[in-house]
Order: C-alpha cells, then structure tokens, then sequence
C-alpha cells in the first residue's frame, strides 16, 4: 500500500503516507498514523524506498520517502499477485453464490 | 532472499549507530504530530485538544519507538547483550549465592568430564590401529566350562588360517621375555614372538628399518629383531645407525639376531595388561613342527584377524566354529568339546571394564543431577525473592517470554562459569582417577581433556542449564500480577506450587545420593570382605624377586644356582628365611596341566583332570608360612636331587580325592611331552594359596621340587625383619655375588602384589565412595537450604504462634516434621531405586549380595540422621525467633 502511494503520488514524507492511505481507504482501515512509520523501516531495510531530508509544508524537518526501482518491482509482482488471489476468490464466490 | 540479507546486514549496522537513528524518528513523529495539530488547529480546535488528538490518532509512541528499535538492530543479539549485563550485576550483587552455586555446578560437571574422559580413552577412542573395528581376536574356548580366550596352539591356528574365508588376514603372537646383557646394564624386556604379517595386519610400520617378512622366518636366514621406540632411546641413545647391528638376546637360549627396524614411538600390542614390549622377534614355531596337535605344544598363541569386507562378526563366528568342529573331529584327544570364539578387539581389551566404567558414569549422572536440583532450588528460593523485581518488570510491560530468557540467560551464565571451574576441576581429577587406577590399564598420556571431553563438558552445561533454569523461570513467568500486587508487598508468599517443586526437588535429591550411598557402601563392604580373605601365607615383610637363568645352563647348574642364592639371602642379616618358586601368589596364575590318578581309569577326552603346577625349593613354605596339613614336606636334599615326590594343596585333595587320604597315591601329570611323565607319589598336603584374584577361589595344585623340573626362571621370596624394601639392594649384590651379569627383575614386596590385586576394587570403591559422599553433602545442603528458606518465610507465622503460647518444642516439631517428610519420602524412593540398580553391580562385588540387607539399612538410617541435623539447625533458629520483632518485621 505505501509502495502503491509512493508511486503514484512521488516522494512524499510519513505524514502524507498516513493521510494518503486513510483517504484511499475512505476511513475503513483505522490505523494508528503511528504504524506507517514501522512499515517504511521495513521498505527501507529492503532497499525498496529510499529517503532523504527535506522541509515539510509548516517548514520543518521532515524526511521524505520516494519509491526505488526494485520497489517498483516489488510492486509489479505483489500486484499481479495480489489480482491473481483476488481474481480466484472473486470466481470461487461467484461459484458459491451459483449454487 | 537478497532483501532479506539486505536487511540483516541494515539491522547488523543499527545495532552499533543506535542513536542518530533514534534522533531522526524521533524528529520525524515530531513533524507527523505537528502536522496532525495543525489540521485539527484549522479545524478550529483548541491549541490543546489539538494536540491530544493528534497524539490518540498518532498512537503510542513509545511502543513505536521500541519496535523500530527492535526492527534496527538485531533484536535477539541485543537482549541478549542486555540479559547477560544484567545478569552479571544480580551475580555479583549476590556474591555467596553465586558462589554456592558455581562451586556446586563445578563439582558436577567437573566429576562428570573426569569421567567421561576416562571412558572416551577406553572405551570410544579409536584404537591406534587401522580400521581397528574390523580386528577380531580369535581363540579356542571350551563351552561345556564356559571358558573362552584360551588361547590356541600352533598347528591349529596353522588350520585356521588355511580353512577360513571370512578374514582378509589372520596372525598370532605369544608374549614372552627376553634378557639383555651386552650394553650396559644387564636387563630383562617383554618381548613378543609374532607371525610376520602382525604389522601389515596392523596397519603399522616400522618408523626406522623394515618390520618383518615372511623370509625372516624361513630356515637358514639369520635371526631378526624390531624393538621399540623406548628401548631404542633406552640403550642406544635414539642412535639410526643401530639398524643392522647385531644385538645379543638371551633367555631361552643365548642368541645374536640383526635389528632390522625400531617401531614408532607409543605403539604397542597385546590383548592383555602387562608390561611394554621392548622386543618383537618373528614367530619361528609355525610350520616348522610336523602337524600332529600334539598334547605338549600348548596354546600359547593368540590370534588376530581381519575382517574381509562386508563379512559380518557373526559370519566369521560361524565360519570359525565350522572349523573348531573340523579340528575336533579330527583330533580329539587335544581338541574335543573345545570350540572357537571371535572377539572384537576392543571388547576383548576393554570388555571387563565395562561395568565399572558404566557405573561410575552412572554415579556422576547422578552426582549432576542432585548438584542441578540444589542449585534450581536455590534458583527457585531467589526468584521467590525476586518477585516484586519480576513483577515491576511484567507491569512495565515485558512479556513473560522476556522474563523468561532473562532467568534463562542468568543459570546460562552461571553454568558456563560452572563449567570453567568444573573443567579445572576435571582436569585435576583425571590426573586423581589415573593414579588410582591399575598400571597399564590405559596410557597415562591418553586420558587428558581432549576435544571430545570439551564438547561433552558444553553439551553437559547447555542442558544443565536449561534444567536449572527451566523450573524457576517457569516458576516466575507464571506470576499473577494482580495477585501479586493485591498482597500489597507483605512478605511475599511463596506460592504452594513453588513450595511443593521444591520438595520434589529435595526428595529427588536424597533418593539419588541415597542409591549413590547404597552403591558405594556395597563396594566398601566387598572391599573390606576382600581384605580380610586369607591369601593363605603371610604376606608382611616378604621381600621378592624375580631371577632368570637361560636354558643353556644344565639343569644342575640351575638347580644349583638357586639352591646357593637361597643359601646366600638366608645368610643375610635381618633375613630368617629365604625359598624360591616357579610362581608367585596373586600374580595371576598359567593354564592348568592334565593329570591323571594311577589306579583309576583315564578319563575320556574332554573330561580331562587339571591342575596347576608350581616348582618350589624345600624352603618356599616355611618362607611364605603355607601351612602343611597333612604328610610332610620335601626335604632340602629332595628338592634339589630326586624326583618322583609332589606335594599337593587342598582343594586338590578336596576335588579329586573326596572321602579319601591321598598321601601315597601316585599321579601322572602331563607337563612333559608324552611318555616322558612317569607316575610320581603324593607325599604331603599344604594349605590352599590364592593364585590369582583374591575373590576367586583357591584351584588344585600341585607343588614339584625344583629337581622334578629345573625351571631357569625363578622368584627368590625373604622374609626380613623389617621393611622388605631395605634388603633389596643387599639382596641384589647377593646376587651378583655368584653371577654379576644376572638380570634381576621386579623387586618388589609381597604385600604391594597384595595391593595390586585388590587395585581394581580399591579403585571402584575410592571413586564410589568419593561421589556417594559429595551426593550426600549436597544433598544435606539441599534440605538445609529448603528448611532454612522456609523457616525465613515462616518468620511472622511462627512468631504468632509463639505469641499465642507455642513452646520452642512445638516450633521445633513443625518445622522439622516438615522437613523429615520430605527426607523419609526421599529415602523410601531412593531404596527402591538403589534396589533395582544395584543387581547391574553384581560382578563388581565380592562376598555382598546386591540387595544385602544390612547395608540397604545402615545407609538408609545414616542418611535420614544427616538429614535430621540439616532439619535441626534450621529449626533450632526457628525457636529463636522473638515474637515481638517477628510481628513488626516488614
């Protein structure tokens, strides 16, 4: 999810991360803002996003994170996965409902 | 996978620059709220609800904090880290307890490398020779008398080696001695006579020179010899160029052979315990007689072999028994009833050790244990104590499995200080355990701290402390919070469930140092039966030695030789009475001759009549003060001139002459070869001597004057006034007084062969006894401790109740009625276990049963005393408790 965001919005600091996902989501993940910050650790450690300082909008300190290339790969295949488990659970209920 | 190396090696860096990573987050969740703020603010919040919504929607950032923490660094390595700092500082803070406990670990696993040292050199390590495994030592047994490892004779190893299939090779050797006179001063070696294939079969060369061929044994070549490395150092100064030299030998007969080759340096062979072969010379005696299993060539051979590859010890077994068959069927008046038996070879040296070997590892497995549950009681008492610490921890939010390792972590560190000191301590004990043990049992250089012990030692500390741990940290992760902190801090109870794992821990405790106790106390039982076993002569200040004349003397130059050397020592001051004999007592005893009564039918063959025969001087039993109980004795003129007289013992007289008076029956014995034996007169009947084992009993023998058989080799025996070892340099001179190239060997005292004999008993019992008596001292700490807590925890109780008019008599009575259930419960466990373990001890013990009743009793009541006084003194401080100060304490 933060990958999809980083790569559609552009470098974007952990604020903005949390905002973004809780508007696309349209307030049905109720996460702690404070979470996303775990989760960017742990892109980071995998060399999918990179970040570097900035100044935010209130003029401050903030880093910000933008996407890698093996992100984007990272991306591609969790994507296809991802539609792949959809597409079969969307057959397998449709399956169901038919019967 | 990559990724994953990627952020270990990103984790492996945040583990070491913490801090600035730490900044930076912090940095960044000070933005993230200052932005949430500002929305909130825009909204039209106040300054202050802003912001604490901004902080509920954030989450806890704390938590955050620790898990990107966790995340950075490598979470294990560093609690760890931290576990073990801590840990250090609680063991330091507590300097006796720590102390206690890694003194008692010590001793545990210290006894236990010892231990296993000892048996990884006898009975794990490779034999030091190639392939050892598949080395089996062969020889003719006689089952109808369950007597095996008799060894074989000449012609039929020659049949062996012919008819089997199932070794790659077969050899034989015989040990013997030789006498070296030239060079320096004169000295007699242990030598083996072997087939020339021995060394190939072996695997093992000679390290300087050739070992032997089989040209070396063909007629007309000269005679060869190989020595050792020792000798070689010994008396030529590790000089090379003695290869080819000749070297005079002389005991069978005086004789020049060419050194051909010095073996390595260690290398040894033999399936028997004895002293280290100097000289190895080829077999000459295969192949060389006509083939006839004749009756006086005698089974002097031992057989060797090597497997050929993929046969099984089974097969071979079969193939051989085939073959004994064959060879019975063919000669049975040598052979009949007699079967073969294949051994491996490391059963063969090491087989009879076993069960002492098993059960001293037995015995400190149980030392280890007894010393892991004092020290998890003391574990558990402490964490008791530490339970508002722990409970503090678990309600600043550490997870029971946090407080779990951190316990974990702790009898880590204090078993692998344990295991430091127990290596110290096992290194010194090894050295103890070599010196008590019988010479030539092992190599003294083998048994050391090896790599193998090392690796035992870690596997033995890694599961001890798991044990020692395990309870109390289950113990304390079990810790109800709410319960804890309900009883708001007074004194806090210890729960009935830790109360009720320690006693278990205690009963454990005592029934393992009470079967330990039982097992030792049956060994110095046996040891003290052992001791008190007439050998049959007297054995104080008797001064021995062994002299070898060679066979190229005449026999009356023989016989005269030691009728003057007896005359010699007998005239030496502080000497009353010196005699010679063919054999020693308690020195292990040669194969029994045949024999027959002259006037009874001979018996057929395989029931055949044995017996020992000794060649004495007339003065031997008034020496050694053997008893004469019936006839009388050869006279110092018959001993020396005139034949056709023996002397026979007891349990001679009682096997083959029941209900009858044997003085005047004749008796052939067949020492000689045949029709050379005519029949001689029994003429008296002495006392029985222990030949051998001191625990077995007394064989038929028969006494022969010197004149009978002129053996050249001898062993002058005199009895001093004083210390034996005074006279043997004067014996000595005596000597060579008559023949100053005479080698003298193994000077020695009666009572030292004594000593040697009763060495493998002795041994068993001191090691035994040695870790039955830690047991029961760390047993005794045990119930001590456990008593001693519980009275601390009983403080206030007790102080009530002697406040509402209990008498110290009473106190006295609670506290040690607890603890002597515990005690009574241990003990009634530990007899039955002693019980059911004791009968795997049956061949170590002599003149006890495994179940004797007296020791089962006197054990079990010394032990319940011991505990009783380490009940006592906890108690007695119990009745001292002032109940005024009791009831204001905490």
């Amino acid at each position: 999810m933060v990958l999809k965001v980083l790569d559609a919005l552009g470098p974007q600091h952990g604020y903005g991360i949390a905002r973004r996902i809780k508007q696309v989501s349209e307030q049905v993940l109720q996460l702690n803002e404070g979470t996303v910050y775990t989760s960017l650790l742990r892109l980071q450690q995998r060399k999918w996003i990179s970040a570097e300082w900035g100044a935010s909008e209130n003029n401050r300190k903030a880093k910000y994170y933008s996407i890698t290339k093996s992100g984007r790969k990272q991306l591609a295949r969790e994507t296809e996965n991802w539609e792949r488990i959809a597409g079969v659970i969307g057959r397998l209920l449709k399956l169901e409902g038919r019967e | 996978m990559i990724h994953y190396l990627r952020a270990l090696w990103s984790r492996l860096r945040g583990l070491f620059g913490d801090r600035r990573a730490d900044r930076e987050l912090d940095e960044e969740i000070e933005t993230h709220l200052r932005l949430l703020t500002e929305r909130y603010l825009r909204q039209g919040m106040t300054e202050v609800d802003a912001a604490s919504v901004a902080r509920r929607q954030f989450g806890n950032i704390t938590l955050l904090q620790e898990a990107s923490r966790e995340m950075r660094g490598i979470k294990f390595i560093e609690t760890v880290i931290q576990d073990l700092r801590y840990g250090a500082q609680m063991l330091i803070k507590t300097p006796g307890f720590t102390l206690t406990v890694i003194l008692t670990l010590a001793i545990g696993i210290g006894a236990n490398t010892a231990i296993f040292s000892v048996v990884n050199a006898i009975l794990l390590r490779p034999l030091p020779y190639r392939d050892a495994d598949r080395l089996l030592v062969v020889s003719e047994s006689w089952p109808a008398r369950s007597l095996s490892n008799i060894g074989v004779d000449p012609d039929t190893f020659a049949d062996w080696q012919e008819r089997n299939h199932v070794f790659a090779d077969m050899a034989a050797f015989a040990n013997g001695e030789e006498a070296l006179t030239e060079d320096g001063e004169p000295e007699k070696v242990a030598s083996q006579s072997v087939t020339p294939n021995l060394f190939a079969l072996l695997g093992t060369g000679a390290a300087l020179g050739r070992s032997f061929t089989p040209d070396d044994i063909k007629s007309g070549q000269p005679r060869v010899v190989l020595i050792s490395h020792s000798l070689w150092h010994r008396r030529f100064n590790g000089d090379p160029s003695v290869i080819g030299r000749k070297l005079k030998v002389t005991l069978a007969v005086p004789e020049e052979a060419i050194i051909v080759g010095v073996m390595p340096a260690g290398f040894q062979w033999g399936v028997t315990i004895g002293k280290p072969v100097d000289l190895w010379t080829p077999f000459m005696g295969l192949h060389a007689l006509t083939k006839g299993h004749s009756v006086w060539q005698g089974r002097y051979l031992t057989a060797v072999a090597r497997l050929k590859p993929g046969v099984s010890i089974a097969q071979a077994q079969a193939e051989m028994t085939a073959i004994a068959a064959w060879v019975a069927n063919h000669y049975p008046s040598y052979h009949a009833e007699l079967s073969a038996t294949v051994t491996p070879l490391r059963e063969r040296l090491y087989g009879d050790l076993r069960p002492a070997l098993a059960m001293l590892f037995g015995a400190v497995a149980f030392v280890l244990l007894i010393a892991c549950a004092n020290v998890a009681n003391l574990l558990l008492a402490r964490a008791a104590m530490r339970s508002r610490e722990i409970a503090l921890r678990s309600a600043l939010g550490a997870s029971r499995l946090r407080i779990m390792r951190q316990l974990l972590t702790e009898s880590l560190l204090l078993t692998v200080l344990g295991a430091s000191a127990g290596l110290l301590l096992a290194n010194w004990g090894a050295d103890l355990i070599v010196s008590l043990s019988p010479p030539y049992l092992f190599n003294l250089e083998s048994v050391r701290i090896s790599a193998p012990a090392l690796i035992f030692t870690l596997a033995v500390s890694l599961v001890t402390s798991f044990f020692i741990g395990l309870a109390p940290a289950y113990e304390s992760s079990r810790l109800n919070l709410n319960e804890f902190l309900k009883e708001s801090g007074r004194g806090v109870a210890d729960s009935r469930r830790r109360r009720r794992l320690r006693g278990l821990f205690v009963i454990g405790e005592i029934a393992l140092a009470l079967a330990l106790l039982v097992g030792a106390g049956l060994l110095v039982n046996s040891f003290a039966h052992l001791q008190v076993v007439d050998p049959g002569f007297n054995p104080q200040n008797l001064l021995t030695m062994e002299v070898s004349r060679n066979w190229q003397h005449s026999e009356r130059q023989r016989i005269g030789f030691f009728k003057q050397s007896v005359e010699r020592l007998q005239a030496l001051p502080g000497v009353s009475a010196a005699g010679a004999t063919s054999a020693l007592p308690l020195t292990g005893s040669a194969g029994g001759v045949r024999f027959f009564i002259e006037g009874r039918p001979k018996p057929s063959p395989g029931q055949d009549m044995l017996t020992r025969v000794i060649v004495t001087d007339a003065n031997y039993f008034r020496t050694m003060q053997i008893p004469l109980r019936h006839g009388r004795l050869y006279t110092e003129q018959e001993a020396t001139e005139s034949r056709g007289l023996v002397l026979i013992n007891e349990a001679m007289a009682r096997r083959y002459f029941p209900n009858e008076d044997p003085i005047g029956k004749q008796v052939t014995i067949q020492s000689r070869p045949p029709n050379r034996n005519p029949p001689v007169e029994i003429i008296g009947m002495v006392g029985d001597v222990k030949l051998g084992a001191l625990a077995e009993p007394a064989e038929p023998t028969v006494y022969w004057p010197h004149s009978e058989l002129a053996l050249p080799g001898m062993t002058l025996v005199m009895r001093t006034s004083g210390d034996p070892l005074n006279m043997s340099a004067a014996a000595r001179e005596a000597i060579h007084a008559i023949d100053p190239k005479q080698p003298i060997t193994e000077t020695s005292t009666m009572e030292s062969w004594l000593a040697k004999s009763m060495i493998r008993a002795h041994f068993n019992m001191v090691l035994l006894t040695v870790f039955a008596v830690v047991a029961l001292i760390l047993a005794s700490i045990g119930i001590y401790g456990v008593m001693a807590y519980a009275v601390a925890q009983r403080t206030q109780e007790i102080g009530i109740r002697m406040a509402l008019g209990a008498q110290a008599r009473d106190v006295l009575r609670i506290v040690i009625r607890e603890g002597m259930t515990l005690a009574l419960a241990g003990i009634v466990i530990g007899l039955l276990v002693a019980f059911s373990l004791t009968r795997w001890m049956e061949t170590l013990l002599f003149g006890v049963r495994p179940t004797d009743p007296l020791t089962f009793t006197v054990i079990a009541a010394a032990l319940a005393l011991v505990a009783l006084i380490a009940c006592w003194i906890p108690a007695r401080r119990a009745t001292k408790v002032d109940p005024l100060q009791a009831l204001r304490h905490d």
